[in-house]
């Protein structure tokens, strides 16, 4: 105790703090989803999709088991109301700078397709095997999951 | 061992045969012909005869010049003539003084890849009664498959290729294109390394020490290779070791009983596995078998030697016994049943962690991706991850968060050291469960077994209480009966333990083998012998750099690496500090070096030095004359020396004044029309 006492006489100095930075998860780093937006976009017919299906295909390809699940809807042994549908916060974001970018085109406010960068962007990550799951799942999926299909599971109708 | 007895060229032409021949009988041979007259084609001739062209380049083309592929130029004429068929040949020679004629086609109907073995001295001495085989080379295995060429070619060498590490961690020979280039200098890309430009395309480790190892025969390499393999082995053996420690966990576990003292990891004391010893459960404390096993004897014993009461005499004492009884079961089973509960909770536990463990490994995959786009180089990784707003310039967070969310965002690499640590955090607490669940288990099966018995003794004292006075104590006789078969089945569950138990043993006496054995492996990478070689090659190169007038520093001054086998000057690695002139002596004086060494110490060496063009361009005329005399001194050690030059043939010619060796002289375009004789 002497001691300890002795040792806290010597710190008379100010204290200070800093922050630790914030982890964060992989998904949600910048570079991580807009490459996601590219492999959705790439994945669909003429390269382009609506925001609704961008939204959707975004959410489900991000976890292991969220792509499963897809599978199995699509494959009909689940039915749509086992799907968790989201409007995601960070696609949107993931959009905007993908745009500025000039990895994407906005169509009409309502549609993206992928550039001429974006669709070279696509083809160095296809072929560094990055983000290799959800490249894979989205290949299997994207030309399975038309605009429509999309529409009616959103609305948790039967497809 | 290797000698080239006859290189020959042929290409069918539009315009008639064209070809050359080369053949070669001196120790020392000078090729000389002027420049562009086709010397390297015939040197290129010779290593893709052999199937050496990745030693040149990692690519799968013919190294040969045009005048073997497409067209040759008639000499007196002029007129270009189209190739229709072209082929190589080489005649070459072993120790044991066995020749081999090896022919290749360059252009041709028939595949490339393959190339034919006459067993016999067909360039030399023309066609004769001899068998033909052919090997396959550019293929995965051709050096490793009996039909591969560079298989038949080591062996042809009396060389044995030994297996080495490749970055990938696999294992592969040490392939002869990695050990030509010691001993062939060819012109483009040969005179710019020291050992030798090997190439490195097979991804092997430390391809320059291996290969120098090789050629060399140092022990060294030797004992690389005894490590390796004494390490697969002892991670055998632990292997095996922790496998069989499972068995006698398993064996115990299910009788009940504990194994304690067991050495998990591998040992070499007889003492420590002997002490190992199976534990039984009494009253929540865990005591060693044979103190049970004496009990149960003692109890039986006392049993036996009584005569069987009848129920009149034991009633009273039957009905305190059995109410006892009756209440440590209850006691029993409440405490079974919280084991039970701790189990069930810990097995949840166990799948919660579980799914943690999984979901950080996905979230560290993410992260690892992320990083990687970072990475990407080039412009792309600036498009799919700026760190400032692709509009306004601003810098921005690294995250899709809005914002400003956060202070600071980590690093990516921070992200995934923190995940990492995290993962093993809960890879750790899996591991905790896993062990808990065994040990709950174990209580599980022993206090099960203490309730079974007590229930059967339950069972005969309430038989005996309502049994007739005058019948014999069924309780006496149950107890008797099952202490002699609990008796039996501990004795057989210790019988099989200690079996194993010396099965461990040997195990540890194998293991002692093998920790000698490393033991016995010497500290120092070099044998005596190793570094006696080294310093021959030292002796030789110093020599060596006297007579070609090296002159940068004092030839005594350098050294060759002990380490990397190069040329060092006080411990530094000579490199750019070398004049041009002297760069090109410090190899031609290694490489030569290396043949001299191979005269009175074993090695793996061939005994053949090919130089194509030595430069000379570059060093003193006095030099190459010193060069001359040298190769010609180190030659006459039974070794063949090749070198081919453009050089003024009146110069070469005086500096041959005096020196033994073979002078073939070529006027004009080595490859000139034939005229129709046998030798096609």
């Amino acid at each position: 105790m002497e001691a300890a006492n002795r040792i806290r006489s010597k710190l008379t100095g100010e204290f200070s703090v800093t922050q630790r930075p914030e982890p964060i998860p992989g998904d949600l780093r910048l570079g991580w989803g807009v490459s996601l937006l590219l492999l959705v976009l790439a994945s669909s017919r003429g390269q382009r999709c609506s925001l609704q299906k961008i939204h959707f295909l975004a959410h489900l390809s991000r976890t292991a088991k969220s792509r499963r699940q897809m599978r199995e809807v699509l494959a009909r042994r689940r039915g749509p109301v086992d799907l968790s549908v989201r409007i995601e916060p960070w696609v949107n974001r993931a959009s905007a700078f993908a745009a500025a970018s000039g990895l994407v085109h906005v169509r009409g406010g309502k549609a993206l397709a992928l550039s001429d960068e974006g669709k070279k962007a696509v083809a160095a990550i296809r072929k560094e095997k990055v983000l290799e799951d959800e490249a894979l799942f989205l290949e299997d999926v994207g030309s399975l999951t038309t605009e429509q299909v999309v529409e009616r599971i959103m609305k948790m109708e039967a497809f | 061992m290797l000698r080239i007895r006859h290189i020959r060229l042929r290409a069918d032409t539009t315009g008639g045969l064209y070809g050359t021949d080369v053949r070669l009988d001196g120790r020392l041979t000078v090729l000389h012909a002027p420049n562009t007259s086709g010397k390297s084609t015939v040197l290129h001739a010779f290593l893709y005869a052999l199937g050496l062209e990745q030693m040149l380049s990692p690519r799968r083309e013919i190294p040969l010049s045009y005048a073997m592929r497409e067209y040759v130029q008639n000499p007196a004429t002029g007129v270009e003539h189209k190739i229709l068929e072209s082929y190589v040949a080489v005649e070459i020679e072993n120790a044991t003084g066995q020749r081999v004629t090896v022919r290749r086609n360059v252009i041709a109907e028939g595949d490339r890849r393959l190339i034919s073995v006459v067993s016999g001295p067909e360039l030399t001495e023309g066609p004769g009664d001899y068998a033909r085989r052919d090997y396959f080379v550019m293929d995965a295995g051709g050096a490793q498959r009996e039909a591969g060429f560079h298989h038949f070619l080591a062996d042809f060498m009396g060389w044995t290729l030994p297996v080495v590490k490749r970055f990938d961690g696999g294992d592969c020979p040490l392939y002869v294109e990695t050990l030509f280039p010691l001993f062939f200098v060819e012109q483009k890309v040969g005179w710019t390394a020291i050992p030798g430009a090997i190439p490195t395309q097979f991804r092997i480790r430390e391809v320059h020490r291996r290969s120098v190892e090789f050629l060399m025969d140092f022990e060294t390499h030797d004992m690389e290779l005894r490590r390796q393999d004494l390490e697969l082995r002892m991670s055998s053996a632990r292997t095996e070791w922790t496998k069989s420690v499972n068995g006698i966990v398993v064996l115990a576990t299910t009788s009940g009983l504990r194994a304690a003292r067991l050495p998990v990891a591998p040992t070499v004391l007889g003492s420590d596995v002997e002490n190992a010893h199976l534990e039984f459960q009494q009253n929540g404390e865990w005591l060693r078998l044979e103190k049970r096993i004496a009990a149960l004897a003692e109890q039986l014993e006392t049993l036996q030697n009584e005569s069987i009461p009848e129920v009149e005499g034991v009633a009273e004492g039957a009905a305190t016994e059995a109410e006892a009884l009756s209440a440590e079961i209850l006691t029993l089973n409440t405490e079974r049943s919280t084991i039970f509960r701790e189990r069930q909770a810990e097995i949840v536990q166990q799948a919660s962690t579980a799914q943690r463990v999984a979901q950080l490994e996905e979230d560290l995959l993410k992260n690892k991706d992320a990083l990687k786009l970072r990475n990407f180089g080039s412009t792309l990784s600036r498009e799919l991850d700026p760190n400032h707003c692709p509009t306004c310039e601003q810098a921005i967070d690294q995250s899709l968060l809005p914002q400003g969310t956060l202070d600071s965002v980590m690093s990516i690499e921070d992200n995934i050291e923190y995940l990492s640590a995290q993962r093993q955090v809960f890879k750790r607490l899996a591991d905790r469960s896993i062990a808990m669940i065994r040990e709950l288990d174990l209580e599980l099966v022993s206090t099960g077994e203490e309730v079974r018995s007590k229930s059967a003794r339950l069972r005969a004292l309430k038989s005996d209480l309502i049994a007739p006075s005058h019948a014999a104590s069924a309780a006496f006789i149950e107890e008797r009966l099952r202490l002699e078969q609990e008796l039996i089945r501990i004795g057989d569950t210790k019988g099989r333990f200690e079996q194993q138990l010396d099965a461990l043993n040997e195990q540890a006496g194998a293991w002692r083998d093998l920790l000698a054995e490393r033991a016995e492996l010497p500290e120092a990478r070099l044998s005596e012998e190793d570094v006696g070689k080294l310093s021959k090659l030292e002796t030789s190169i110093r020599s060596q750099l006297v007579k070609y007038g090296f002159g940068t520093f004092p030839a005594k001054d350098l050294t060759v690496s002990r380490d990397s086998y190069r040329p060092e000057k006080e411990g530094f690695e000579i490199g750019f500090e070398l004049s041009a002139s002297d760069s090109v002596r410090l190899k031609w004086a290694y490489q030569l070096g290396l043949l001299d060494v191979s005269h009175g110490s074993e090695t793996n060496h061939p005994g053949l030095v090919v130089f194509d063009e030595p430069r000379q361009q570059e060093a003193a005329e006095a030099s190459v004359a010193g060069l001359l005399s040298e190769a010609s001194r180190i030659a006459s050690g039974r070794s063949q020396i090749l070198i081919a030059t453009s050089e003024d043939l009146s110069k070469v010619k005086g500096f041959l004044k005096g020196i033994e060796c073979q002078l073939l002289v070529f006027d004009g375009k080595m490859i000139a029309p034939i005229s129709g004789d046998a030798t096609s």
